[in-house]
């Protein structure tokens, strides 16, 4: 019979044991209020300094064909910036080789008007340099053949905008606290989720496998109340802890976003306002506490087949990395929304959830559905720890098997 | 009135993945009386641990039944753990708790009133002498002050019942000592002991009864005088041979 006394008095017990645990301060407080912020700091400077350099280098060139058809572009390639006209034997080769970053070859064209020449571009487009080279000049070529059709425009009588036909405008309406949001939206919600998980194993191992080691959760077992309340104030305990984590992160992530993109946006960042809508705040909590009871239940269950600390880890390595890497990799697509679907695929729900709150969009039902399905999932893996405590050698640690021996041998053949 | 302790054909047999069942304990029956020491003495492997695990609930009887203060450990497990402390090896102390806090956790839990719990652990502290160190996470403390912490948590909710298993293994000569004498206390103080041990010598000093548990099965229980007139040995080391040699 559940106790509500009895689950607090399990759930402070686990609680001040951890706050005097080094490694569990670190990876549930210290990790998601300074590392990630800082790791990110690190990762958009280096990144920037890359770009920079990258887009400072200077391309090397090589122009061949009829030099004299295309006497005045020549001339414009050479005295261009960050281009240097090279001459190498075999430029295909030089290209593939990294030696070389592009030949433009030029050729006389039949049946113009006569001074009409064919430029054509040979590079390697898997190489950065060789992109950026062949950008560079067809940037020239462009802009050498406007310079062309206005000045032979003017011969005829026509002003510029006389064959021009189509003019483009461009308009922005996103704000700068929509493109602050939006960039928010990209890298918080992984971020945050990673930390959920994270936050939640160290404590979901070191109450289940940790005891076992120390020989204390015998000690435990011998307390007069209910197993269930141990079980409820242990799993309350990550949950909590997990829990923890993520809002952690999603309060340095969200307060020191600015300071770590200024090394990527340079100026625009004036123009760009970091803010989440206090709206958004209540849900982010609430999907972040459901994610993580998830979470946890799992982390748990994993963490009970193995006897020692080390043996969870390997059990839960894994795991975790599947956790982790499925929504990092889904949410790199910007234009992934929550539809009815994905409302129900564990953990990329909340990640959506959660990135479309800081974007300020709100898909109701869609949102509800999110929540109903994480209930219902934390319910699933809830009955499967009621299941697997079942069994006493589970319970007191006795059973030798593993995860994958104890479905196969037991839950499916219900074996004794 | 019933005995604090009664056990009737106690049996447990464990499903192993590789062996198939193993009879650990087999219809075992024994009491104990109240006040009394009552010693499970039995060689390694003989089944005391697994008796005294079901008695305290934390192992399922396969079949038979067994009371403690008229509660079955199978169906009121919780009412039975708030009626006794158990104390093992094998039950360690949680290391990042200091002494005053592991006490408390235990005196609550197991139902001690929460308003009289801080007189209680400042009561236990003072008897066992845990006063200097009442605040010093147990990780730091030596095995002689873990011993004295790991009793007062057991006795912390004040049950009429004490189960000790192998109290004294792992202990130095005056730490086995100190543990006799405070088993004595407690006796003095009407509790009832459920006690196991192999070493001889401990039995014969401490227990008013004992039985003689050999592969899962109780083959003698009595006071040392009624087993010494059973078996016509005087010391219990042969009293336990013979038993055994009975069976065999």
């Amino acid at each position: 019979m559940l106790r509500l006394s009895d689950i607090r008095l399990v759930f402070f017990r686990e609680l001040r044991g951890a706050l005097r645990e080094r490694s569990i301060v670190i990876n549930v407080v210290l990790v998601p209020l300074f590392m990630y912020p800082i790791l990110l700091w690190l990762a958009y400077t280096g990144l920037s300094f890359v770009i920079g350099q990258t887009e400072n280098f200077t391309a090397r060139v090589m122009i061949a064909g009829d030099l004299e058809a295309g006497a005045a572009l020549v001339r414009k390639i050479e005295e261009a910036e960050r281009v240097t006209l090279t001459d190498v034997a075999s430029p295909r080769d030089a290209i593939r080789d990294g030696r070389l970053d592009l030949l433009v070859e030029l050729a006389p064209r039949d049946g113009g008007y006569g001074d009409d020449f064919e430029v054509r571009f040979t590079g390697d487009t898997s190489k950065d340099r060789s992109r950026i080279a062949i950008g560079r000049v067809e940037d020239l070529v462009t802009r050498h053949r406007a310079a062309y059709l206005e000045a032979a425009g003017r011969d005829r009588g026509l002003s510029g905008s006389a064959y021009q036909m189509i003019w483009i405008e461009r308009e922005n309406v996103s704000s700068g606290r929509d493109m602050g949001r939006f960039i928010l939206g990209m890298a918080v919600p992984v971020l945050v989720i990673i930390m959920v998980i994270v936050g939640g194993m160290y404590p979901a191992l070191d109450a289940t496998a940790g005891e076992r080691e120390r020989s204390t959760w015998e000690t435990t077992l011998t307390a007069a109340t209910d197993r269930v309340n141990v079980l409820a104030g242990k799993y309350l305990y990550v949950a909590a802890l997990s829990t923890t984590a993520g809002l952690l992160n999603f309060a340095a992530m969200s307060l020191s976003m600015r300071t770590l993109m200024a090394p990527l946006l340079g100026d625009r960042l004036q123009s760009v306002a970091f803010t989440i809508p206090w709206a958004a705040v209540p849900l982010i909590v609430v999907v972040t506490m459901l994610l993580a009871l998830f979470v946890s239940a799992l982390l748990m269950i994993v963490a009970s087949f193995a006897r020692t600390f080390k043996d969870a880890q390997s059990l839960a390595g894994p795991f975790v990395t599947v956790m982790v890497l499925v929504p990092a990799v889904f949410m790199q697509f910007p234009g992934l929304e929550l539809t009815t679907w994905l409302a129900c695929v564990p953990v990329i729900n909340v990640c959506l959830v959660f990135r479309e709150a800081i974007g300020g969009i709100y898909h109701w039902p869609q949102i509800g559905l999110t929540l109903l399905m994480e209930g219902l999932y934390i319910w699933v893996v809830l009955r499967i720890v009621a299941a697997i405590t079942r069994y006493e050698d589970i319970m007191t640690g006795s059973y030798e098997g593993g995860l994958t021996g104890f479905l196969k041998h037991r839950l499916l053949r219900r074996t004794p | 009135m019933t005995d604090p302790v009664y056990v009737k054909d106690l049996t447990k047999t464990y499903y192993d993945e590789s062996r198939g069942p193993v009879h650990a304990v087999r219809q075992i029956d024994f009491d104990c009386r109240p006040g009394e020491i009552f010693g499970l003495l039995g060689a390694n492997g003989a089944g005391k641990t697994t008796t005294l695990r079901m008695l305290t609930t934390i192992l399922k009887p396969t079949a038979g039944t067994a009371e403690i203060m008229g509660y079955d450990v199978a169906e009121e497990p919780v009412e039975v753990r708030r009626r006794l402390g158990f104390y093992s090896a094998t039950t360690a102390l949680y290391p990042r708790l200091s002494a005053r806090e592991t006490i408390e956790f235990f005196a609550r839990i197991n139902g001690y009133p929460a308003s009289g719990t801080p007189a209680r652990v400042d009561e236990l502290i003072e008897r066992f002498g845990i006063g200097d160190y009442a605040r010093t996470r147990i990780d730091k403390l030596s095995s002689g002050m873990k011993q004295k912490v790991a009793i007062a948590r057991t006795v912390a909710h004040d049950p009429p019942i004490l189960v000790f298993d192998e109290p004294t293994v792992g202990l130095d000569v005056l730490n086995a000592l100190e543990m006799q004498a405070i088993l004595t206390e407690l006796k003095a103080q009407g509790k009832t002991i459920l006690f196991s041990t192999h070493i001889m010598s401990e039995a014969e000093k401490l227990c008013d009864r004992i039985a003689i548990i050999h592969e899962g099965r109780i083959l003698a229980h009595g006071t040392l005088e009624s087993l010494r007139e059973r078996t016509g040995a005087h010391y219990l080391e042969d009293v336990f041979v013979s038993c055994i040699k009975e069976v065999s």
